[in-house]
């Protein structure tokens, strides 16, 4: 009864706490993304990190305000799409957007409601449709 | 004999109040800038063709430059009056048309849907800012817009993503898009000294001094 007692009292402040000892608590998951960014037509060398993002806000957009300042804006159809990363924005005259894709699959990517997994690879895109 | 010949040369000098049209054309230097033709996708082809022609270097044999934009810099008072018919924006066979289209500032812009299927138009200014974003499903549909700022404004179809046109709206009246022989015409320019501008989306910008010339005014781009 004792040793339950002492259990309870060592490893209760820790269950409760905002971090634990290995990063990780059921009150605050954070996730390693890693997020590349190609300018394409910028001209700019690629770029690539690994981020920490807690589970509920991690979106592809999300991910990749933390590795670079990114600009939100409608592009489309809602303000929470990305409009500029790096200082790269989108060029509705030239037909340059942004393009997201995660873990190589960018049909059905929304950058503010995909939810996104540890170890996932978020690959934003600037490119240059013909017209 | 004093009076005389002061008659004469008050009757000779040029009214200093005097407006006068300026007129030109405005043309690239060979070689020219070849068609672009733009790839459409399979599953757009049924509607569209499976070639578009790229609207944004429509030069002639001659090397006029039609849709370029020519305007004097300098500040004059914004137009007051509103156009006798609203500027018209249709989308037929895939693109629009005109490409680039003058709207005065706080009249509207009459974009129709000439074709049978649906169009998604969007327009954005020149930060980027996207204005609007409407559903165009029906043929002979009218969406009427106004543009309340001056500036430059591209305006794009969604679904069909090589379409899109230029709207400008001037800051005053004097500005005029060419046409397919390269001219244009500013009408009831003042006499004095003020600097004519061109600006083309492929080719760029040119300026020259303009002084009450007579005579077409030559704008020529160097070749790209």
């Amino acid at each position: 009864m004792e040793a339950l007692l002492v259990a309870l009292l060592v490893a209760g402040p820790q269950m409760t706490a905002g971090n634990s000892a290995a990063g990780m608590t059921v009150a605050r998951q954070i996730i390693p993304v890693t997020v590349r960014v190609e300018f394409g037509p910028a001209n700019l060398p690629a770029f690539e990190t690994v981020v920490r993002l807690p589970r509920k806000d991690a979106t592809p957009g999300e991910a990749v305000r933390q590795a670079l300042p990114a600009e939100k804006g409608a592009v489309c159809c809602h303000p929470e799409e990305i409009k500029g990363i790096g200082g790269v924005s989108v060029d509705p005259l030239n037909n340059r957007w942004w393009r997201v894709a995660v873990n190589g699959e960018s049909k059905r990517v929304s950058p503010h409601k995909t939810r996104l997994k540890a170890g996932d690879v978020v690959l934003w895109t600037y490119f240059q449709e013909a017209q | 004999m004093p009076f005389l010949l002061l008659l004469i040369f008050f009757l000779l000098s040029p009214d200093p109040a005097a407006a006068y049209n300026l007129k030109g054309r405005v043309r690239v230097l060979p070689p020219l800038p070849a068609p672009e033709p733009v790839a459409v996708n399979a599953d757009q082809a049924g509607e569209c063709g499976s070639v578009i022609t790229a609207p944004a270097l429509r030069i002639s044999a001659e090397g006029f430059v039609q849709d370029a934009v020519v305007y004097l810099e300098e500040d004059f008072p914004p137009p007051s009056e509103p156009p006798a018919v609203p500027a018209v924006l249709d989308q037929k066979n895939c693109v629009f048309s005109p490409h680039v289209v003058l709207v005065l500032p706080g009249s509207a812009v009459e974009i129709r849907n000439s074709d049978g299927f649906l169009h998604n138009v969007r327009a954005f200014d020149s930060k980027a800012v996207m204005l609007f974003n409407e559903a165009m499903p029906r043929q002979n549909q009218i969406l009427k817009k106004i543009f309340s700022e001056p500036g430059r404004f591209t305006v794009r179809c969604g679904i069909h993503r090589w379409m899109y046109a230029i709207v400008v709206v001037p800051k005053h009246r004097y500005y005029a898009v060419t046409d397919g022989g390269g001219r244009f015409a500013l009408k009831d320019v003042p006499a004095g000294n003020f600097t004519l501008a061109v600006w083309h989306e492929r080719l760029g910008e040119l300026r020259r001094p303009v002084d009450g010339q007579t005579g077409e005014i030559d704008l020529i781009f160097p070749s790209k």
